[in-house]
Protein backbone atom coordinates (compact mmCIF):
# COMPACT_ATOMS: atom_id res chain seq x y z
CA UNK A 1 0.00 0.00 0.00
CA UNK A 2 0.91 3.51 -0.76
CA UNK A 3 1.05 6.07 1.56
CA UNK A 4 -2.31 8.12 2.58
CA UNK A 5 -1.75 11.26 1.42
CA UNK A 6 1.01 10.65 -1.38
CA UNK A 7 0.95 13.39 -3.37
CA UNK A 8 -1.24 15.53 -1.18
CA UNK A 9 -0.45 19.34 -0.61
CA UNK A 10 0.39 20.35 3.50
CA UNK A 11 -2.62 22.25 3.58
CA UNK A 12 -4.81 19.27 2.21
CA UNK A 13 -2.88 17.11 4.83
CA UNK A 14 -3.59 19.92 7.66
CA UNK A 15 -7.02 20.04 6.73
CA UNK A 16 -7.99 16.57 7.63
CA UNK A 17 -5.53 16.75 10.37
CA UNK A 18 -7.91 19.58 11.79
CA UNK A 19 -10.96 17.92 10.79
CA UNK A 20 -10.26 15.04 13.51
CA UNK A 21 -8.30 16.95 15.98
CA UNK A 22 -10.32 17.01 19.03
CA UNK A 23 -8.44 19.89 20.26
CA UNK A 24 -10.17 22.03 17.24
CA UNK A 25 -13.43 20.77 17.45
CA UNK A 26 -13.84 21.08 21.07
CA UNK A 27 -12.66 24.73 20.73
CA UNK A 28 -15.22 24.72 17.82
CA UNK A 29 -17.83 23.31 20.04
CA UNK A 30 -17.03 25.80 23.15
CA UNK A 31 -17.55 28.80 20.43
CA UNK A 32 -20.51 27.40 18.91
CA UNK A 33 -21.96 26.86 22.58
CA UNK A 34 -21.06 30.56 22.98
CA UNK A 35 -22.36 32.05 20.07
CA UNK A 36 -25.84 30.17 20.92
CA UNK A 37 -25.67 31.61 23.99
CA UNK A 38 -25.19 35.14 22.80
CA UNK A 39 -28.21 34.92 20.49
CA UNK A 40 -30.37 33.56 23.37
CA UNK A 41 -28.89 36.74 25.75
CA UNK A 42 -29.91 39.43 22.66
CA UNK A 43 -32.92 38.27 21.97
CA UNK A 44 -33.86 38.19 26.09
CA UNK A 45 -32.45 41.54 25.66
CA UNK A 46 -34.40 42.84 22.95
CA UNK A 47 -37.54 41.81 24.52
CA UNK A 48 -36.92 43.08 27.47
CA UNK A 49 -35.92 46.69 25.57
CA UNK A 50 -38.98 46.48 23.88
CA UNK A 51 -41.11 45.54 26.64
CA UNK A 52 -39.47 48.95 28.73
CA UNK A 53 -40.74 50.80 25.82
CA UNK A 54 -43.95 49.77 25.22
CA UNK A 55 -44.55 50.30 29.53
CA UNK A 56 -42.25 53.64 29.36
CA UNK A 57 -45.76 56.07 29.34
CA UNK A 58 -47.21 54.24 32.14
CA UNK A 59 -43.84 53.73 34.17
CA UNK A 60 -43.55 57.72 33.74
CA UNK A 61 -47.14 58.51 34.69
CA UNK A 62 -46.49 55.90 37.87
CA UNK A 63 -43.57 57.80 38.64
CA UNK A 64 -44.93 61.31 38.57
CA UNK A 65 -48.19 60.13 40.40
CA UNK A 66 -45.99 58.75 42.80
CA UNK A 67 -43.45 61.57 43.17
CA UNK A 68 -46.47 63.95 43.96
CA UNK A 69 -47.96 61.30 46.60
CA UNK A 70 -44.39 61.64 48.13
CA UNK A 71 -44.96 65.42 47.96
CA UNK A 72 -48.47 65.64 49.45
CA UNK A 73 -47.66 62.71 52.30
CA UNK A 74 -44.86 64.99 53.60
CA UNK A 75 -47.27 67.86 53.46
CA UNK A 76 -49.88 66.01 55.62
CA UNK A 77 -46.95 64.65 57.86
CA UNK A 78 -48.19 66.09 61.24
CA UNK A 79 -51.61 64.63 60.35
CA UNK A 80 -50.49 61.46 59.25
CA UNK A 81 -48.64 61.02 62.54
CA UNK A 82 -51.71 62.06 64.34
CA UNK A 83 -53.63 59.46 62.78
CA UNK A 84 -51.21 56.60 63.65
CA UNK A 85 -51.35 57.48 66.99
CA UNK A 86 -55.39 57.37 66.92
CA UNK A 87 -54.63 53.90 65.25
CA UNK A 88 -52.58 52.63 67.31
CA UNK A 89 -55.40 53.37 70.31
CA UNK A 90 -58.08 51.83 68.17
CA UNK A 91 -57.94 48.62 70.12
CA UNK A 92 -57.97 50.28 73.44
CA UNK A 93 -61.01 52.27 72.52
CA UNK A 94 -63.08 49.59 70.73
CA UNK A 95 -62.21 47.35 74.04
CA UNK A 96 -63.28 49.71 76.39
CA UNK A 97 -66.95 49.89 78.06
CA UNK A 98 -67.21 52.88 79.64
CA UNK A 99 -67.93 53.13 83.43
CA UNK A 100 -70.82 55.98 83.14
CA UNK A 101 -72.97 52.54 81.37
CA UNK A 102 -71.89 50.60 84.81
CA UNK A 103 -73.10 53.32 86.68
CA UNK A 104 -76.31 53.98 84.93
CA UNK A 105 -76.84 50.29 85.30
CA UNK A 106 -76.41 50.52 89.22
CA UNK A 107 -78.40 53.63 89.37
CA UNK A 108 -81.20 52.06 87.35
CA UNK A 109 -81.41 48.83 89.47
CA UNK A 110 -81.58 51.53 92.94
CA UNK A 111 -84.26 53.25 91.09
CA UNK A 112 -86.52 50.10 90.21
CA UNK A 113 -86.47 49.22 94.36
CA UNK A 114 -87.97 51.82 96.17
CA UNK A 115 -86.84 49.95 99.60
CA UNK A 116 -83.41 49.75 98.94
CA UNK A 117 -80.86 53.58 98.34
CA UNK A 118 -77.78 54.40 97.21
CA UNK A 119 -75.48 56.20 100.01
CA UNK A 120 -72.08 55.70 97.98
CA UNK A 121 -70.07 55.00 94.93
CA UNK A 122 -66.77 54.06 94.62
CA UNK A 123 -65.19 52.69 91.19
CA UNK A 124 -61.65 51.68 90.40
CA UNK A 125 -60.38 50.52 86.80
CA UNK A 126 -57.58 48.08 86.74
CA UNK A 127 -56.75 49.07 83.01
CA UNK A 128 -53.02 49.62 81.80
CA UNK A 129 -53.29 52.37 79.20
CA UNK A 130 -49.34 51.55 78.54
CA UNK A 131 -50.35 47.86 77.38
CA UNK A 132 -52.52 48.19 73.82
CA UNK A 133 -53.65 44.58 74.26
CA UNK A 134 -55.47 45.97 78.09
CA UNK A 135 -58.54 45.78 79.08
CA UNK A 136 -61.06 47.14 81.64
CA UNK A 137 -60.95 45.68 84.62
CA UNK A 138 -63.59 47.31 87.03
CA UNK A 139 -64.57 47.05 90.59
CA UNK A 140 -67.05 49.26 92.05
CA UNK A 141 -67.72 48.99 96.11
CA UNK A 142 -71.66 50.26 96.79
CA UNK A 143 -73.12 50.96 100.07
CA UNK A 144 -76.91 51.06 100.60
CA UNK A 145 -79.17 51.41 102.65
CA UNK A 146 -82.53 49.10 102.96
CA UNK A 147 -85.74 50.55 105.42
CA UNK A 148 -85.47 48.87 108.88
CA UNK A 149 -89.51 48.72 108.65
CA UNK A 150 -88.97 46.24 106.09
CA UNK A 151 -89.07 42.19 108.33
CA UNK A 152 -86.22 40.99 106.54
CA UNK A 153 -83.66 43.12 105.20
CA UNK A 154 -81.16 39.85 103.99
CA UNK A 155 -83.71 38.84 102.32
CA UNK A 156 -84.58 41.80 100.90
CA UNK A 157 -80.79 41.87 100.09
CA UNK A 158 -80.88 38.94 98.09
CA UNK A 159 -83.46 40.06 95.63
CA UNK A 160 -81.78 43.76 95.20
CA UNK A 161 -78.48 41.94 94.30
CA UNK A 162 -80.41 39.59 91.34
CA UNK A 163 -81.58 42.78 90.33
CA UNK A 164 -78.66 44.43 90.24
CA UNK A 165 -76.70 41.26 88.38
CA UNK A 166 -79.70 40.96 85.68
CA UNK A 167 -79.12 44.91 84.90
CA UNK A 168 -75.71 44.69 84.65
CA UNK A 169 -73.83 43.46 81.25
CA UNK A 170 -73.16 39.48 81.15
CA UNK A 171 -69.70 38.60 83.06
CA UNK A 172 -70.46 40.95 85.77
CA UNK A 173 -69.80 39.66 89.49
CA UNK A 174 -71.89 40.94 92.47
CA UNK A 175 -71.07 40.04 95.77
CA UNK A 176 -72.22 40.94 99.48
CA UNK A 177 -69.41 42.66 101.06
CA UNK A 178 -71.38 43.64 104.01
CA UNK A 179 -75.11 42.13 104.79
CA UNK A 180 -78.00 44.44 105.63
CA UNK A 181 -79.02 44.05 109.29
CA UNK A 182 -80.60 45.93 111.71
CA UNK A 183 -79.10 47.47 114.49
CA UNK A 184 -80.99 48.86 117.77
CA UNK A 185 -83.44 51.76 116.74
CA UNK A 186 -81.69 53.00 113.65
CA UNK A 187 -83.95 53.49 110.32
CA UNK A 188 -82.47 51.86 108.14
CA UNK A 189 -80.16 48.90 107.86
CA UNK A 190 -76.65 49.76 105.98
CA UNK A 191 -75.15 46.74 103.66
CA UNK A 192 -71.82 46.88 101.13
CA UNK A 193 -71.91 45.43 97.61
CA UNK A 194 -68.52 44.34 95.78
CA UNK A 195 -69.00 44.64 91.85
CA UNK A 196 -66.56 43.27 89.37
CA UNK A 197 -66.71 43.46 85.95
CA UNK A 198 -63.58 42.59 83.47
CA UNK A 199 -64.18 43.59 79.61
CA UNK A 200 -64.38 40.53 77.53
CA UNK B 1 -1.84 32.12 12.07
CA UNK B 2 -3.90 32.79 8.54
CA UNK B 3 -3.18 29.55 6.84
CA UNK B 4 -4.38 28.12 10.40
CA UNK B 5 -7.75 30.06 9.78
CA UNK B 6 -7.62 29.75 6.15
CA UNK B 7 -7.72 25.69 6.87
CA UNK B 8 -10.11 25.49 10.27
CA UNK B 9 -13.04 23.23 8.90
CA UNK B 10 -16.00 25.24 10.82
CA UNK B 11 -18.00 24.00 7.88
CA UNK B 12 -17.19 20.12 8.32
CA UNK B 13 -17.45 20.80 12.08
CA UNK B 14 -21.15 22.27 11.53
CA UNK B 15 -22.10 19.59 9.08
CA UNK B 16 -20.86 16.70 11.15
CA UNK B 17 -22.00 18.61 14.81
CA UNK B 18 -24.32 16.12 16.02
CA UNK B 19 -22.14 12.96 14.58
CA UNK B 20 -19.46 12.03 12.00
CA UNK B 21 -20.90 9.94 8.58
CA UNK B 22 -19.63 7.34 7.07
CA UNK B 23 -17.32 8.68 4.70
CA UNK B 24 -16.86 7.31 1.18
CA UNK B 25 -14.50 7.10 -2.11
CA UNK B 26 -14.24 7.45 -5.14
CA UNK B 27 -11.60 7.06 -7.75
CA UNK B 28 -10.97 9.87 -10.89
CA UNK B 29 -8.56 9.08 -13.70
CA UNK B 30 -7.52 12.38 -14.82
CA UNK B 31 -5.44 12.71 -18.09
CA UNK B 32 -4.89 15.18 -20.96
CA UNK B 33 -7.48 13.56 -23.32
CA UNK B 34 -9.92 11.48 -20.75
CA UNK B 35 -11.56 12.09 -17.52
CA UNK B 36 -13.65 8.53 -15.57
CA UNK B 37 -14.62 7.58 -12.39
CA UNK B 38 -14.76 4.57 -9.95
CA UNK B 39 -17.08 5.06 -7.24
CA UNK B 40 -20.17 3.48 -5.35
CA UNK B 41 -23.69 4.10 -6.67
CA UNK B 42 -26.37 2.80 -4.06
CA UNK B 43 -23.82 -0.28 -2.79
CA UNK B 44 -21.85 -1.09 -5.72
CA UNK B 45 -18.91 0.37 -7.79
CA UNK B 46 -19.90 1.63 -10.90
CA UNK B 47 -17.30 2.98 -13.34
CA UNK B 48 -17.78 5.95 -15.70
CA UNK B 49 -15.76 7.14 -18.78
CA UNK B 50 -16.18 9.82 -20.90
CA UNK B 51 -16.27 12.63 -18.34
CA UNK B 52 -13.87 14.84 -20.08
CA UNK B 53 -16.49 16.76 -22.34
CA UNK B 54 -18.39 17.49 -19.27
CA UNK B 55 -18.16 21.25 -18.15
CA UNK B 56 -17.03 21.24 -14.34
CA UNK B 57 -14.37 18.27 -14.63
CA UNK B 58 -11.37 18.05 -13.18
CA UNK B 59 -8.24 19.23 -15.09
CA UNK B 60 -4.41 19.02 -15.06
CA UNK B 61 -4.15 22.42 -16.57
CA UNK B 62 -6.54 24.57 -14.99
CA UNK B 63 -8.93 25.07 -11.90
CA UNK B 64 -12.18 24.25 -13.80
CA UNK B 65 -15.26 25.25 -11.50
CA UNK B 66 -16.99 22.85 -9.95
CA UNK B 67 -20.04 24.68 -9.12
CA UNK B 68 -23.54 23.01 -8.40
CA UNK B 69 -24.66 24.09 -11.96
CA UNK B 70 -22.26 22.30 -13.90
CA UNK B 71 -22.63 19.44 -15.94
CA UNK B 72 -20.39 16.90 -14.37
CA UNK B 73 -21.70 17.50 -10.71
CA UNK B 74 -24.92 17.19 -12.10
CA UNK B 75 -24.66 14.12 -14.58
CA UNK B 76 -21.24 12.49 -13.69
CA UNK B 77 -21.90 12.81 -9.80
CA UNK B 78 -25.27 12.55 -9.68
CA UNK B 79 -26.22 9.40 -6.43
CA UNK B 80 -23.01 9.26 -5.42
CA UNK B 81 -22.60 10.94 -2.41
CA UNK B 82 -19.82 13.57 -2.98
CA UNK B 83 -20.17 16.08 -0.08
CA UNK B 84 -17.89 16.93 3.24
CA UNK B 85 -17.15 13.14 3.99
CA UNK B 86 -16.13 12.04 0.56
CA UNK B 87 -12.64 11.54 -0.29
CA UNK B 88 -11.14 11.36 -3.41
CA UNK B 89 -8.13 9.42 -5.03
CA UNK B 90 -7.18 11.00 -8.26
CA UNK B 91 -5.00 8.98 -11.26
CA UNK B 92 -3.05 11.16 -13.13
CA UNK B 93 -1.32 10.83 -16.12
CA UNK B 94 0.83 13.96 -17.14
CA UNK B 95 3.97 14.48 -19.30
CA UNK B 96 5.72 16.07 -16.05
CA UNK B 97 5.30 12.84 -13.71
CA UNK B 98 9.14 11.55 -13.12
CA UNK B 99 10.20 8.39 -12.21
CA UNK B 100 13.93 8.05 -11.07
CA UNK B 101 15.03 4.67 -9.01
CA UNK B 102 17.57 6.07 -6.28
CA UNK B 103 20.38 4.27 -3.55
CA UNK B 104 18.23 3.95 -0.37
CA UNK B 105 22.02 4.38 1.25
CA UNK B 106 22.56 7.73 -0.75
CA UNK B 107 19.13 8.55 1.06
CA UNK B 108 20.03 8.00 4.29
CA UNK B 109 18.09 8.75 7.58
CA UNK B 110 14.70 9.80 7.05
CA UNK B 111 14.79 13.61 5.83
CA UNK B 112 12.61 15.68 4.74
CA UNK B 113 12.25 15.73 1.08
CA UNK B 114 13.25 19.71 0.08
CA UNK B 115 14.33 20.17 -3.45
CA UNK B 116 17.80 20.58 -2.35
CA UNK B 117 17.75 16.65 -1.00
CA UNK B 118 15.89 15.92 -4.65
CA UNK B 119 19.03 17.85 -6.56
CA UNK B 120 21.17 15.97 -4.17
CA UNK B 121 19.82 12.42 -4.68
CA UNK B 122 19.49 12.90 -8.56
CA UNK B 123 21.37 15.72 -10.17
CA UNK B 124 20.00 15.48 -13.44
CA UNK B 125 16.45 16.20 -12.35
CA UNK B 126 14.26 18.91 -14.67
CA UNK B 127 12.53 21.56 -12.62
CA UNK B 128 12.93 19.98 -9.05
CA UNK B 129 11.27 23.24 -7.38
CA UNK B 130 8.17 23.22 -9.59
CA UNK B 131 7.30 19.81 -8.20
CA UNK B 132 6.19 17.87 -5.47
CA UNK B 133 8.80 15.12 -4.13
CA UNK B 134 7.41 11.43 -2.88
CA UNK B 135 10.10 8.46 -1.79
CA UNK B 136 8.55 4.95 -2.16
CA UNK B 137 10.49 1.32 -1.62
CA UNK B 138 11.10 -1.24 -3.86
CA UNK B 139 7.45 -2.98 -2.52
CA UNK B 140 5.60 0.96 -3.64
CA UNK B 141 5.30 1.47 0.24
CA UNK B 142 6.37 4.36 2.72
CA UNK B 143 10.32 4.75 2.78
CA UNK B 144 9.09 5.13 6.47
CA UNK B 145 7.84 1.84 6.51
CA UNK B 146 10.38 -0.35 5.75
CA UNK B 147 13.49 0.95 3.92
CA UNK B 148 14.75 -1.55 0.93
CA UNK B 149 18.06 -1.29 -0.86
CA UNK B 150 15.89 0.38 -4.09
CA UNK B 151 14.04 3.21 -3.55
CA UNK B 152 11.73 5.18 -6.02
CA UNK B 153 11.49 8.98 -6.33
CA UNK B 154 8.20 10.09 -7.54
CA UNK B 155 7.81 14.03 -8.90
CA UNK B 156 4.40 15.26 -9.39
CA UNK B 157 4.05 19.28 -10.98
CA UNK B 158 2.78 21.14 -7.87
CA UNK B 159 0.23 22.84 -10.35
CA UNK B 160 -1.34 19.48 -10.92
CA UNK B 161 -1.91 18.81 -7.73
CA UNK B 162 -3.23 22.43 -6.78
CA UNK B 163 -5.88 22.29 -9.51
CA UNK B 164 -7.17 18.45 -8.45
CA UNK B 165 -6.90 19.73 -4.60
CA UNK B 166 -8.90 23.13 -5.72
CA UNK B 167 -11.21 21.23 -7.29
CA UNK B 168 -11.79 18.96 -4.92
CA UNK B 169 -12.31 21.59 -2.52
CA UNK B 170 -14.93 23.07 -4.59
CA UNK B 171 -17.16 19.81 -3.67
CA UNK B 172 -16.26 20.06 0.21
CA UNK B 173 -14.53 16.73 -0.34
CA UNK B 174 -11.30 15.71 0.40
CA UNK B 175 -8.16 14.24 -1.26
CA UNK B 176 -6.67 10.79 0.15
CA UNK B 177 -3.77 10.69 -2.42
CA UNK B 178 -2.52 11.70 -6.47
CA UNK B 179 -1.56 8.82 -8.12
CA UNK B 180 0.59 8.87 -11.28
CA UNK B 181 -1.16 6.26 -13.85
CA UNK B 182 2.21 4.93 -14.62
CA UNK B 183 2.47 3.80 -10.96
CA UNK B 184 -1.02 2.52 -10.65
CA UNK B 185 -0.49 0.02 -14.07
CA UNK B 186 2.81 -1.12 -12.38
CA UNK B 187 1.20 -2.44 -8.91
CA UNK B 188 -1.60 -3.65 -10.89
CA UNK B 189 0.93 -5.96 -13.35
CA UNK B 190 3.24 -6.64 -10.30
CA UNK B 191 0.24 -8.38 -8.53
CA UNK B 192 -0.20 -10.21 -11.81
CA UNK B 193 3.39 -11.32 -11.98
CA UNK B 194 5.35 -10.75 -8.94
CA UNK B 195 8.79 -11.82 -10.60
CA UNK B 196 9.44 -10.48 -14.19
CA UNK B 197 9.69 -7.49 -16.95
CA UNK B 198 7.22 -5.22 -16.62
CA UNK B 199 6.15 -2.34 -19.44
CA UNK B 200 3.85 -0.13 -18.83
CA UNK B 201 2.65 1.84 -20.95
CA UNK B 202 0.47 5.04 -20.56
CA UNK B 203 0.04 8.23 -23.69
CA UNK B 204 3.32 10.22 -21.87
CA UNK B 205 5.66 7.70 -20.72
CA UNK B 206 6.95 4.12 -20.76
CA UNK B 207 8.01 2.72 -17.40
CA UNK B 208 10.02 -0.28 -17.43
CA UNK B 209 10.78 -2.61 -14.24
CA UNK B 210 12.52 -5.65 -13.65
CA UNK B 211 10.12 -7.10 -10.16
CA UNK B 212 11.80 -9.82 -7.82
CA UNK B 213 8.85 -11.93 -5.40
CA UNK B 214 6.73 -7.92 -5.58
CA UNK B 215 9.74 -5.92 -4.63
CA UNK B 216 11.25 -3.98 -7.52
CA UNK B 217 14.99 -4.50 -8.45
CA UNK B 218 15.34 -1.93 -11.20
CA UNK B 219 13.25 0.84 -12.91
CA UNK B 220 13.14 3.51 -15.29
CA UNK B 221 11.04 6.22 -17.23
CA UNK B 222 11.71 6.36 -20.98
CA UNK B 223 9.16 8.13 -23.36
CA UNK B 224 5.86 6.86 -24.80
CA UNK B 225 6.72 3.75 -26.95
CA UNK B 226 4.88 5.90 -29.57
CA UNK B 227 7.66 8.25 -29.71
CA UNK B 228 10.59 6.24 -28.38
CA UNK B 229 9.67 3.45 -30.64
CA UNK B 230 9.68 -0.69 -29.91
CA UNK B 231 13.28 -1.38 -30.37
CA UNK B 232 15.05 1.32 -27.82
CA UNK B 233 12.65 -0.46 -25.21
CA UNK B 234 13.67 -3.86 -26.00
CA UNK B 235 17.21 -2.90 -26.07
CA UNK B 236 16.47 -1.45 -22.56
CA UNK B 237 14.71 -4.38 -21.18
CA UNK B 238 17.65 -6.27 -23.21
CA UNK B 239 20.45 -4.35 -20.57
CA UNK B 240 18.45 -5.16 -17.62
CA UNK B 241 18.08 -9.09 -18.69
CA UNK B 242 21.89 -9.02 -18.22
CA UNK B 243 22.16 -7.83 -15.24
CA UNK B 244 18.92 -10.37 -13.31
CA UNK B 245 19.67 -12.84 -16.00
CA UNK B 246 17.50 -15.12 -13.93
CA UNK B 247 14.57 -12.95 -13.55
CA UNK B 248 15.21 -12.39 -17.28
CA UNK B 249 13.62 -15.67 -18.39
CA UNK B 250 10.31 -14.83 -17.36
CA UNK B 251 8.01 -13.21 -19.71
CA UNK B 252 7.54 -9.89 -20.04
CA UNK B 253 4.46 -8.40 -18.80
CA UNK B 254 2.64 -5.15 -20.87
CA UNK B 255 0.27 -3.32 -19.30
CA UNK B 256 -1.56 -0.27 -20.84
CA UNK B 257 -4.85 1.49 -20.04
CA UNK B 258 -4.63 3.36 -23.47
CA UNK B 259 -4.14 0.55 -25.68
CA UNK B 260 -6.61 -2.30 -26.23
CA UNK B 261 -5.87 -5.55 -26.02
CA UNK B 262 -5.12 -6.33 -29.64
CA UNK B 263 -3.35 -3.11 -29.68
CA UNK B 264 -1.18 -3.99 -27.16
CA UNK B 265 -0.50 -7.45 -28.38
CA UNK B 266 0.34 -5.43 -31.85
CA UNK B 267 3.30 -3.39 -30.07
CA UNK B 268 4.73 -6.67 -28.32
CA UNK B 269 5.50 -8.37 -31.61
CA UNK B 270 8.96 -6.65 -32.04
CA UNK B 271 10.13 -7.03 -28.88
CA UNK B 272 13.21 -10.20 -28.39
CA UNK B 273 11.70 -11.48 -25.29
CA UNK B 274 8.72 -13.69 -24.54
CA UNK B 275 5.86 -11.48 -23.84
CA UNK B 276 2.46 -11.70 -22.26
CA UNK B 277 -0.62 -8.57 -23.21
CA UNK B 278 -2.48 -7.87 -19.96
CA UNK B 279 -5.90 -8.08 -20.78
CA UNK B 280 -9.30 -8.02 -19.09
CA UNK B 281 -9.96 -11.79 -18.93
CA UNK B 282 -6.97 -11.48 -16.23
CA UNK B 283 -9.44 -9.85 -13.99
CA UNK B 284 -11.81 -12.51 -13.84
CA UNK B 285 -14.17 -11.28 -10.82
CA UNK B 286 -13.98 -7.96 -12.53
CA UNK B 287 -17.87 -7.88 -14.11
CA UNK B 288 -18.98 -8.79 -10.60
CA UNK B 289 -17.21 -5.67 -8.77
CA UNK B 290 -17.28 -3.17 -11.00
CA UNK B 291 -19.96 -2.10 -13.10
CA UNK B 292 -20.23 -0.55 -16.48
CA UNK B 293 -15.95 -2.02 -16.37
CA UNK B 294 -16.47 -2.63 -20.26
CA UNK B 295 -16.00 0.55 -21.77
CA UNK B 296 -12.03 0.55 -20.87
CA UNK B 297 -11.52 -2.94 -18.44
CA UNK B 298 -8.08 -2.09 -17.80
CA UNK B 299 -8.69 1.51 -16.58
CA UNK B 300 -11.33 0.28 -14.28
CA UNK B 301 -9.14 -1.72 -12.84
CA UNK B 302 -6.29 0.36 -12.35
CA UNK B 303 -9.02 3.04 -10.80
CA UNK B 304 -10.12 -0.19 -8.50
CA UNK B 305 -6.70 -1.23 -7.74
CA UNK B 306 -5.85 2.86 -6.68
CA UNK B 307 -8.64 2.66 -4.24
CA UNK B 308 -7.42 -0.65 -2.76
CA UNK B 309 -3.51 0.20 -2.40
CA UNK B 310 -4.83 3.77 -0.61
CA UNK B 311 -4.87 3.16 3.07
CA UNK B 312 -7.85 4.36 5.03
CA UNK B 313 -8.00 7.75 6.67
CA UNK B 314 -5.47 7.33 9.26
CA UNK B 315 -7.05 10.79 11.08
CA UNK B 316 -10.74 9.72 11.16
Amino acid sequence: MVAYGLFTSRREQNRQRYRSDKLYRGTFTIVVIVIVAQVFVVAAASALLSAEKRIAPETRALELRLTRLEAEEKQHTPLLRKLGILTSLKPLIVNRIPATRLIRNIEEAFSADERAGLIELKLSNHFDPNDPNSKDDFTILLTGAIKAANLNPTALLTDFTKTLEEKLPRGANVEIAKNAVVQGAEAFARFDLKVHYASQ
Amino acid sequence: MLQFLSSYPWRYYLKTFFGKGRTARGALLVKEDRVSMLSQVGGKLVFSSGLKELKGAPSLTNSSRAGPGTDFRRKALADRYVNHLFEWIFVVDTPEVQIHQIDSLKYGSTRELTTRRVLELVPSVLQADLADWELVNSKLEPIEQDTTSVSILLGLPKSVIKNLEGWSRQLRSTVSAILPLALVLLEQSITLSPTGFHVVLTTNHTVIALTHDGEIRLITRVDPIKRLGATQIDAIIGSFGDTFAEVAQHPARFISSDLSSAELANEARDFSIPVVSTNDSEVLDLHETIEGYRAAPIEAFALYRALCIVPPNPYH
